[in-house]
């Protein structure tokens, strides 16, 4: 789970010859920084009086590539299950399976998850015509689509889907768009030209269908209910954090956050471990700065769990370098 | 001093006496109390995670930014009495005000 934390620890664990995998369930790393607010300044990371959070990210991979971490990206991690032999396996949301011999959660807030907005019959759907997100375009082409929310992601999916759908509908419930002004400014154009239906001040109520949606109502600014055929509805109203699955691993939980030992950042669970926004321990900060402290000592501390005979000598990297695998 | 009737998420109810001369927003002030107020992007009005709604009062507090109302638009469950409480500075105005914090959608 690779935000500034989690790939710092690809690092620490690297100098001391321990692989990783990474898994998120965002489509890229970085976390808060990638999903909340990557153009914004960081003034905090020790050497760098300011740094953009999305560079940050960047420098974080390019400082981990010699340790050629795997990636499962887009992909939530749902079960963690110890094997006999202590070791562990991961299963994610899409049935991807990875064995390791130590686990470190670097959660953050947890999963970020689709905003579902109320709407009467929508879990009915899911699966069936409703879809929070797009991932293949190309299935929507010569189709009926439906899309709610007033981001970039609403507005971006607009003009992508006004050229490959047979319709598209927009529908916003205010009249302001919050995503880029330019990509607005494009689908006010393309309603003006009938290439797409803006609906602003309007709200979709419900979903009707036998199995599959097969069309939506919407109360419209004037306060009539109106009914539309359509096949697709993709209600996008961004993501909010969410604990998710990792409630359910047997850890020790407080206030939303995993209780570990602060001298290392192990959990209940020998094995595991959690670093950065994720866990809670007396003085904890959330800061990026303390994320990469504790992915140092998780990994001397993950080091000796999984060779308990070997022994570890501590170096510098000035002295030793970095050495690829 | 300012008084605001707060009702939490899981619906348990607290009352704020708050020194008027505090340079805070509202979500500073609620996340000092153990409510379970995210406030996942410290104040930027981007993640919408300490949005309330007023029951009564808060009406003369100066309008929500674009920024805000956009946020807003995005979240479910928001109501034209709804504020991203980060947004909103204390004030006088809130005196005898009665929020309801939304839950996280
Ligand atoms: C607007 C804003 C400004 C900030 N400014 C600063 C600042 O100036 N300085 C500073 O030090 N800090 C700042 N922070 C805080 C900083 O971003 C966090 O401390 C940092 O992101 C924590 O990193 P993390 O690695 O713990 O987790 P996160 O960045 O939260 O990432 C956690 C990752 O885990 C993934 N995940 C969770 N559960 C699962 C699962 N079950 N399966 C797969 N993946 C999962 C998520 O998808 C996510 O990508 C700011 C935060 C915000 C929102
Ligand atoms: S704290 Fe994120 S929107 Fe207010």
């Amino acid at each position: 789970m690779p935000a500034p934390a989690g790939l710092f620890a690809v690092f620490e664990a690297g100098l001391l010859k321990m692989r990783c995998h990474i898994i998120d369930a965002l489509p890229q790393v970085g976390g808060q920084l990638s999903e909340v607010y990557p153009q914004k300044p960081i003034y905090d990371i020790p050497g760098y009086p300011a740094i953009n959070a999305l560079d940050l990210v960047n420098k974080l991979v390019e400082q981990i590539t010699p340790f050629n971490p795997g990636y499962t990206l887009g992909e939530r991690v749902d079960l963690l299950e110890r094997l006999s032999d202590g070791s562990f396996v991961l299963i994610t949301n899409y049935q991807t399976s990875i064995h390791c011999r130590a686990v470190v959660i670097a959660g953050g807030l947890g999963c970020f998850e689709p905003r579902k907005p109320p709407i009467t019959g929508l879990e009915n759907f899911e699966g069936k015509g409703v879809s929070y997100m797009i991932r293949n375009p190309e299935k929507l082409r010569g189709r009926k689509v439906l899309l709610a929310g007033g981001g970039d992601s609403a507005l971006d999916w607009a003009v992508i889907l006004s050229e490959l759908a047979e319709r598209v509908v927009l529908v916003h419930r205010g009249d302001t768009f919050r995503g880029a002004p330019e990509t607005a400014g494009k689908v006010f154009a393309l309603a003006a030209a009938g290439q797409l239906d803006l609906l602003l001040n309007a709200n979709v109520v419900a979903l009707h269908g036998n199995g599959h949606l097969q069309s939506a109502e919407i109360l419209t600014h004037d306060g009539q209910t109106v009914k539309l055929t359509t096949e697709h509805f993709v209600p996008l109203f961004g993501l909010s954090p969410k604990l998710g699955p990792l409630e359910h691993w047997g850890l020790n939980i407080n206030k939303s956050a995993i209780t570990v030992n602060p001298e290392d950042f192990s959990t209940n669970q020998p094995g595991i471990y959690a670093i950065g926004d994720i866990n809670t321990y007396p003085g904890k900060l959330k800061l990026i700065l303390s994320g990469f402290h504790e992915a140092a000592l998780m990994a001397q501390s993950a080091f000796k769990y999984m060779y308990p005979h070997e022994r570890l000598s501590f170096k510098y990297t000035t002295v030793y370098g970095i050495n690829s695998f | 001093m300012i008084d605001i009737k707060v009702e939490t998420a899981n619906g348990s109810h607290l009352e704020l006496k708050i020194d008027s001369d505090e340079n805070r927003s509202l979500m500073e002030i609620l996340s000092t109390h153990d409510i379970g107020m995210l406030a996942a992007c410290g104040g930027l009005a981007l993640c919408g995670t300490c949005h309330i709604m007023f029951k009564s009062g808060g009406d003369n507090l100066p309008p929500p930014t674009k920024d805000e109302l956009a946020m807003l638009e995005m979240l479910p469950g928001a109501g034209a009495n709804s504020r991203l409480s980060c947004q909103v500075m204390l004030s006088k105005k809130l005196n005898s005000s009665n929020i309801k914090v939304m839950p996280i959608d």
